[in-house]
């Protein structure tokens, strides 16, 4: 039998999780031999970050009409079904719509996947005006397994210091095993613990 | 559906006090334009969005995101006004072209009717580029 592993990228709207998939993706396909399947659960009728993904090579398969959270459960449970019956996957990659709660999605999909890893995007520049306005990303940060500062290229040592201070003392309070990590996914920085982290 | 499911029928944006819209503008022009001419005029459009958002809401934008598909495709992302109206993908410049598609997807701190004549006036401002 082979084994089907659940990867979830989640993080709030704009804090990079379709640019860090493209490269996640990428690096678990050519330098870990893995294979990947994407699912992108999305706003509206437009699915922006789909074509995105098309426009690198990769396949993306669309959840839209709700989010995977709540009414479109079912239409998530289908999806991977239907990838593991035809395509085998190792792992498949969920980008959330960026509000989703997570336990609702565990729930919903532990039962046809071998292992479930999220992985929550925090962007540096607005940890603070996000964690002030909304409640899903303390949601986000305390079910994650890995927890990404990402767009590091634009903060200085300072700001480094002060932001990985707060999600540190958050972390330490409501997620203690929740593994820190400090990324630029546009930049490539950083990513090689995390794909290591994820394929062992 | 009864109504709670209606409700929740744009993903949880609710609970956090988001609302989203959807423009899909497709043109044809009477003259060709150069690329990078509609490039910047449509990140003008975005980035005058963006700081309406900012003035209206709670000081955030969210997220407003899209597509240019011209002969080349480029996508775009605004986040945060120290970031900018972001670009990615190549397109050549000085190009002309006479047919495109634009697609923004707005997801935002600002609801209701106040969103709803946003809206329109980013419609607006797309269709100048266009004179
Ligand atoms: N400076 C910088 N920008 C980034 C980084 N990662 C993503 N971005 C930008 O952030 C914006 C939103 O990214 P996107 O992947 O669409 O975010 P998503 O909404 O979470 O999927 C885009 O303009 C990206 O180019 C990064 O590491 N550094
Ligand atoms: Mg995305």
């Amino acid at each position: 039998m082979f084994e089907t592993n659940f990867v979830i990228v989640t993080g709030f709207l704009g804090t990079g999780k379709t640019t860090f998939i493209i490269e996640l993706a990428k690096r678990l396909t050519e330098e870990k031999d893995k294979k990947i399947n994407i699912l992108v659960n999305d706003f509206g009728q437009i699915a922006i970050d789909g074509e995105t993904l098309n426009d690198f090579g990769m396949e993306a398969k669309r959840i839209t009409k709700g989010c995977v959270c709540c009414e479109v459960k079912q239409d998530l449970v289908a999806q991977i079904r239907d990838l593991k019956k035809n395509f085998e996957p190792d792992i498949i990659i969920l980008e959330t719509s960026g509000v989703a709660s997570l336990l609702p999605i565990y729930r919903t999909v532990e039962q046809y996947v071998d292992e479930i890893e999220t992985l929550t995007l925090i962007d540096v520049s607005r940890y603070d005006k996000l964690m002030e306005k909304f409640r899903t990303v303390e949601n986000q940060l305390t079910f994650a397994d890995r927890i990404l500062i990402n767009k590091i290229d634009l903060a200085d040592d300072e700001e480094m210091k002060k932001i990985e201070e707060k999600v540190s003392k958050f972390l330490n309070k409501e997620n203690p095993d929740g593994q820190l990590h400090k990324i630029s996914a546009r930049k490539k920085i950083g990513l090689e613990n995390v794909v290591s982290g994820i394929v062992q | 559906m009864n109504e709670k499911n209606l409700d929740h029928s744009h993903g949880h944006l609710e609970q956090d006090n988001l609302d989203s819209f959807t423009l899909i503008i497709e043109k044809k022009l009477d003259k060709k334009q150069e690329q990078e001419n509609i490039k910047n005029c449509i990140s003008k459009v975005i980035e005058s969005l963006g700081k309406k958002i900012i003035e209206v809401g709670p000081g955030i934008i969210g997220h407003i995101k899209g597509r240019i598909e011209m002969k080349d495709k480029i996508r775009f992302s605004f986040v945060d006004e120290k970031q900018g109206v972001e670009f990615e993908g190549n397109i050549n410049s000085e190009e002309k072209i006479d047919e495109l598609e634009i697609k923004i997807l707005a997801v935002v701190p600002v609801g209701g009717k106040e969103l709803k004549k946003i809206k329109k006036k980013t419609k607006e401002e797309v269709d100048k580029c266009f004179n």
